[in-house]
């Protein structure tokens, strides 16, 4: 039950995606900014806090992302598109702010888990420990893949790599995270028909 | 060199997609995933990012637009009074420096026409016509004052000027 209602969040945010929306030519009147950011910000405020680890953090970066989209002021051929490009910006944001405090990598996860819980965000999960282990591009792919739907070409334009390696960096990234999970199962003969 | 990845991946990323994994999936392909390295980690990764953002979402608590709007423009109206006042900055410490140098280029050209026309006086023959140009001596000296002058108010009027915008 679980599963299916949340395939099909995946499947509306795939078809939101494709809808097509006026094309801009300057900075965004307020009602536009405002309709986009409602419809955008709670998947992004999700995404940051996946991405960085700490609610905080994923607060001042929503608001920074949504800034330097705003003053970008670029013309979009759709939702989609413009969607991506608001998500480029976050990433890179966040890439910029984990390089600051010097990587969340190696961070113990005792102490990666006080910084959440003192937030009030005490559904800690083991996914959120798994996630912190890997690497932030690893992080990234696999929330966009697999939270947000997105296609390997979009993944590619966030993330900021060539279309074609998003398979396999993808696909390490399962593995790595799957491992973590500790449900990776035994390897067999039949892995890579 | 990169592994193939297993062809049923994306039978299976149909059945995560269509909500169908795993009760109502095909029975051949639960058995196929159990027993495949690459598929176990599709459902497994799959599977659990969706269901942590099914959980995590109800904690979403992005700031209302409006807010974020005006602090927005605030920071917009704030970064255009710096940059102006950056430029005005630049300006006058331009203003300065081009006043200064023209003064010292003044003090110079002055001395040294003072020098050469000395000279021409002591060492030159006094023809009639050379007379009648000692007689300009004084007004020269009324031209250069003149355009020290210019030289000195015209920044300060740009410099007001611009302080004012």
């Amino acid at each position: 039950m679980t599963t299916t209602i949340v395939t099909r969040e995946i499947a509306l945010l795939r078809d939101a995606k494709d809808e097509t929306v006026e094309v801009s030519s300057s900075l965004m009147d307020e009602d536009a900014f405002r309709a986009f950011y409602d419809r955008t910000s709670r998947g992004l405020w999700l995404f940051l806090v996946r991405v960085t680890g700490e609610r905080q953090i994923a607060d001042d970066l929503l608001q920074e992302a949504y800034y330097r989209f705003y003053r970008a002021g670029s013309t979009y051929e759709s939702e989609g598109h413009r969607r991506n490009a608001l998500f480029r910006i976050a990433t890179n944001i966040a890439r910029d702010a984990w390089r600051r405090r010097g990587g969340i990598v190696n961070t113990p996860i005792d102490e990666a888990t006080a910084s959440i819980v003192d937030h009030g965000m005490d559904e800690r999960t083991d996914l959120a420990r798994a996630l912190e282990r890997l690497k932030p591009k690893q992080r990234e792919m696999l929330w966009l893949a697999y939270a947000n739907g997105s296609s390997h070409e979009e993944i590619a334009e966030v993330v900021g790599v060539a279309p074609g390696s998003v398979k396999g960096l993808l696909r390490r990234a399962r593995t790595k995270l799957a491992e973590l999970l500790g449900n990776a199962p035994q390897r067999t003969g039949k892995e890579t028909r | 060199m990169n592994a193939p990845d297993c062809q049923r991946q994306d039978e299976l990323l149909d059945a995560l997609a269509s909500g169908q994994w795993p009760d109502a999936s095909d029975r051949e392909l639960r058995a196929h995933v159990a027993e495949c390295t690459e598929c176990a980690a599709l459902a497994v990764v799959a599977t659990s990012i969706a269901s942590d953002r099914r959980d995590i979402e109800h904690l979403a608590s992005p700031p209302p637009s409006g807010a974020v709007w005006w602090r927005m423009q605030m920071r917009m109206d704030r970064e255009a009074r710096e940059a102006a006042a950056k430029t005005v900055r630049r300006t006058h410490s331009a203003i300065v420096l081009v006043t200064l140098g023209a003064l010292g280029a003044l003090l110079v050209i002055t001395r040294l026409a003072g020098t050469a026309w000395s000279w021409l006086a002591d060492t030159m023959p006094r023809p009639a016509e050379l007379a009648t140009l000692q007689h300009l001596a004084p007004s020269m000296t009324t031209v250069v004052v003149a355009a020290a002058s210019v030289l000195v108010l015209a920044p300060i009027v740009v410099w007001l000027a611009v302080a004012e915008e």
